[in-house]
């Protein structure tokens, strides 16, 4: 079933469109929301309630347009939501980060497989010190994809803010990462021509 | 892709540990369909709603029940707070706006236009709506349940209306909604338009719809000529002026771009009145390139009343680009027309005129052209300017 007709039998009252839109995005919400939130239980509530508000505002949403972007700004606004109302971090359990847990990919060189490793670690770690609005728009950047004019039209914000946001995000990521990582690097998010 | 870590971690390196990260944390196989479809076919049926009391609540809505029964509907007004509308709450403490108090049923919803204003920057429109609830819809929805058309200058405007932006009081279902527009065309005493509001939230064929022609006496714009400079980085950023009514204000600040630069975006301006910071609303800001010179006007939804003091501007930053090459503008042609944009680039005396021929998906053209030729700078500016208001405005009467 692809998206069209989903979206269609949802428009119809058909709750079989809701299930083929759930098994194609829950996943990618669902880690995009833990990304924000850096917690399993806020990511699912989130998700959950971003998937409600869709098939409520279905009849309003233009099936020309592609269903992904419109679907992941509301899971992003309804994580930023809940992670904004608890008002405090959220740390993962130490076991989340533990070497042991790491599976490697046989494709990889050992050099790549420790660098990758030490690089996700790194990036476990800094993700946490980040503000909730910082790991949203590192998510859409680096996760999700999204071009910086892409995610100013998704969130609805000016671009100068975005790019104002995403600029800070990038330097304080690497603030964070680059003590973790033990190098001395050169400017993280500067533009390079 | 860029770098964003040098030699130390690239774009795809961060991503992929993004990935590897979040696919531990949300294994496949992960699924909320359970879950989900239960919420879902709970909230298809029809239930009954628990109503908590709070008496605080029930004391202030029997004060305003009594208000409307003997003070009529401005008492709506006058026990509202609008706490992301500083300026409609200005207009509305001080009573400047105009006593409208027409009444339009459609469909068994009823809309009361109580008050209006309007001054050089923006209308405002305070009125109630009962036989709906507002808490339904939802501003994102690509066709807004609850949006209007302002037809000023007979160009129609269309917007979606957040009722999260405002709040609003709610007794016996009808709720207070200000409804705001900015109105930088119209300059002299008098304004003529037309407000329509368009009720759609379950997707109706023909959703209610209201319209009321109007017309309202337009309050000045008090204009103040700052020219405070700063240095930064090279530039020099200046403060040119602050134009003010008590619903609104627009910052203007310019600067002079490097040669061979042809793009600039000021980001973050900030406006603090009385020591009180307010944010700018989407789609306020307006860029002017003349040369070299460019300026931005940021318009705010805060204003002044008297016994102001000062008011401050900040600014964080501005992003400057050097003029595109042949390349860049295909590259940008290009890019555009994935999206369904189509567009016309070309590079005039040293700056790009652009002109957009189709929008297939209805993006912000601005916003893609600018992001897809220009290839930004950031300049930290971080600077926060300060305007006596006692000393200026005195000066200026």
């Amino acid at each position: 079933v692809d998206d069209a007709i989903a979206i269609q039998r949802l428009k119809n009252g058909d709750i079989s469109g809701l299930k083929a839109l759930v098994e194609r995005y829950e996943l990618k919400a669902l880690r995009s929301a833990y990304l924000i939130s850096q917690d399993n239980a806020i990511a699912e509530d989130s998700v959950q309630s971003a998937f409600l508000r869709a098939a409520k505002a279905i009849n309003h949403f233009d099936s020309r347009r592609p269903f992904q972007p419109w679907f992941m700004r509301i899971v992003v606004n309804e994580t930023l939501k809940r992670v904004n109302q608890r008002k405090r971090f959220v740390y993962i359990e130490s076991e989340e980060n533990d070497p042991l847990d790491y599976i490697p990919d046989d494709s990889q060189s050992p050099e790549a497989i420790v660098d990758s490793h030490e690089a996700e670690a790194a990036v476990q770690m800094a993700l946490q010190e980040l503000s909730p609005d910082h790991r949203a728009v590192i998510v859409l950047r680096y996760y999700l994809g999204y071009s910086e004019s892409e995610i100013a039209h998704e969130l609805n914000k000016p671009l100068g803010t975005i790019r104002s946001r995403l600029f800070h995000a990038q330097q304080r990521l690497r603030g964070l990462l680059l003590p973790l990582l033990g190098r001395n690097g050169e400017s993280f998010g500067e533009r390079h021509e | 892709m860029e770098n964003l870590l040098e030699n130390d971690m690239n774009d795809e390196q961060l991503s992929r540990a993004l990935e590897r990260i979040a696919e531990k944390a949300v294994p496949d196989g992960s699924s909320i369909w359970d879950k989900l479809e239960t919420a879902y076919q709970a909230e298809a049926k029809p239930k009954r709603i628990a109503i908590r009391m709070n008496w605080a609540a029930v004391f202030v809505a029997i004060i305003g029940i009594s208000l409307l029964t003997t003070g009529g509907a401005l008492a709506y007004i006058l026990l509202t707070r609008f706490p992301a509308d500083a300026g409609g709450q200005n207009v509305a403490n001080a009573g400047l706006g105009i006593a409208i108090n027409e009444s339009q049923t459609v469909n068994g919803v009823t809309i009361n236009l109580v008050q209006a204003y309007a001054d050089e920057q923006r209308i405002l429109l305070f009125y109630t709506l009962e036989g709906v609830d507002p808490t339904h819809f939802n501003h994102r929805a690509p066709d807004a349940a609850l949006s209007e058309v302002w037809t000023l200058d007979g160009i129609d405007q269309y917007q979606s209306i957040d009722p999260l932006h405002y709040q609003y009081r709610r007794d016996e279902g009808r709720v207070l909604l200000v409804s705001s527009i900015r109105n930088e065309a119209v300059r002299g005493e008098n304004l003529e338009f037309r407000w329509q509001l368009i009720i759609n939230d379950l997707g109706e064929v023909a959703p209610p719809e209201f319209h009321f022609d109007l017309s309202l006496p337009v309050v000045e714009s008090l204009t103040i000529p700052v020219k405070q400079s700063v240095e930064a980085d090279g530039l020099t950023v200046t403060l040119q002026s602050i134009e003010i009514t008590a619903a609104s204000t627009i910052v203007t600040v310019c600067t002079m771009l490097p040669d061979s630069y042809d793009h600039a975006d000021f980001n973050d301006l900030g406006l603090l009145i009385d020591g009180d910071l307010y944010g700018y609303e989407y789609g306020t800001e307006q860029n002017i390139f003349e040369g070299q010179h460019y300026c931005m006007s940021q318009g705010f939804n805060a204003g002044m009343l008297r016994g102001t003091e000062t008011i401050e501007v900040t600014v964080s930053g501005i992003f400057i680009a050097p003029t595109p090459n042949q390349t860049d503008i295909d590259s940008a042609i290009a890019e555009l027309e994935a999206v369904e944009i189509e567009a016309e680039i070309a590079l005039v005396d040293g700056h790009i005129e652009w002109k957009v021929l189709s929008n297939a998906q209805n993006y912000n053209t601005e916003v893609w052209l600018s992001s897809t030729l220009y290839d930004y700078e950031q300049v930290e500016i971080n600077h926060r300017f300060s305007v006596n208001l006692s000393e200026i405005v005195l000066a200026n009467r």
